[in-house]
């Protein structure tokens, strides 16, 4: 049997078609309107990043948590040793206040 | 083709223009007619997403399902081989049937490995030649060539 001989048996026959139900699977549950993934998938990729940052600054957060907890500790224990030196009444932990407020450095401002 | 913006339509009249013929071409690829109609889902399903492209021509989506086939062919061997939706010819009109000579000629394609099955689809079926075959395979004419004879040789042996 030579070459032309067996292609002219395969074209007596042809490739099954696609059954039916392909078309609506493909198709018809396609939905409606197609939301293109470039309209969502910059949104995603913001969200996944910002998500990624906030995980990976925790331990910055948990140092700047603990450093302002101590910082409100001090204050307070300076309050109350300038208002007793006051006298120790409602008045003097007023101006106590004021000026270890008035006392602490301030953040650099830049002109 | 031009799309008009993320319609169903768009779709529909895609397929009804490729999806048979990129059908038949994964059957013949994966020798399996589920798997066939898994790989043609995929391919239209992606293009769904690619809005980028106005244009869908035949020989994208040709290359899109012979890439996805045989991306199913690696990942997936064992069901491939295991699945029983092998009957993959049929005849032209159910008077000129003759099932002996159709079984035995699909026995010999499906005894065939793939890339070979391929080539005889492309070849007989579909009437490319031998340089658009390499074009789309990406493989030298020569290669080509070689397993269009290999397969003939084989099925000759079979017939």
């Amino acid at each position: 049997m030579n070459d032309e001989e067996i292609e002219r048996k395969l074209r007596r026959f042809r490739i099954v078609e696609p059954p039916a139900t392909l078309r609506t699977t493909i198709v018809e549950r396609s939905g409606g309107p197609v939301v293109s993934a470039s309209l969502w998938m910059p949104t995603a990729a913001a969200l996944i990043a910002a998500a990624v940052l906030y995980s990976l600054s925790a331990y910055e957060r948990a140092a700047v948590h603990f450093r302002v907890d101590q910082a409100a500790v001090a204050r307070s224990v300076n309050i109350e040793l300038v208002a007793r030196s006051l006298g120790g009444g409602p008045q003097s932990f007023l101006a106590a206040k004021t000026a270890v407020l008035l006392d602490e450095p301030k953040p650099e401002t830049r002109r | 083709m031009r799309r008009p913006h993320g319609t169903r339509e768009w779709l529909g009249a895609l397929y009804d223009r490729h999806a048979a013929g990129l059908y038949r071409y994964a059957v013949m690829i994966l020798a399996d007619r589920d798997a066939a109609g898994d790989a043609v889902q995929q391919v239209f399903t992606r293009l769904v997403d690619r809005r980028d492209r106005p244009e869908i021509e035949a020989n994208y989506l040709r290359r899109a399902i012979r890439n996805e086939c045989f991306s199913m062919l690696r990942n997936r061997r064992r069901r491939l081989q295991a699945a029983d939706s092998h009957e993959i010819l049929e005849a032209l009109s159910a008077r000129d049937d003759r099932p002996e000579e159709r079984l035995a000629i699909q026995a010999a394609l499906l005894a065939l490995p793939a890339d070979q099955r391929e080539v005889v689809h492309l070849k007989v079926f579909e009437g490319l030649t031998f340089q658009e075959i390499a074009d789309l395979a990406g493989e030298s004419i020569h290669t080509i060539a070689s397993r269009y004879r290999y397969a003939l040789d084989k099925m000759r042996a079979m017939l």
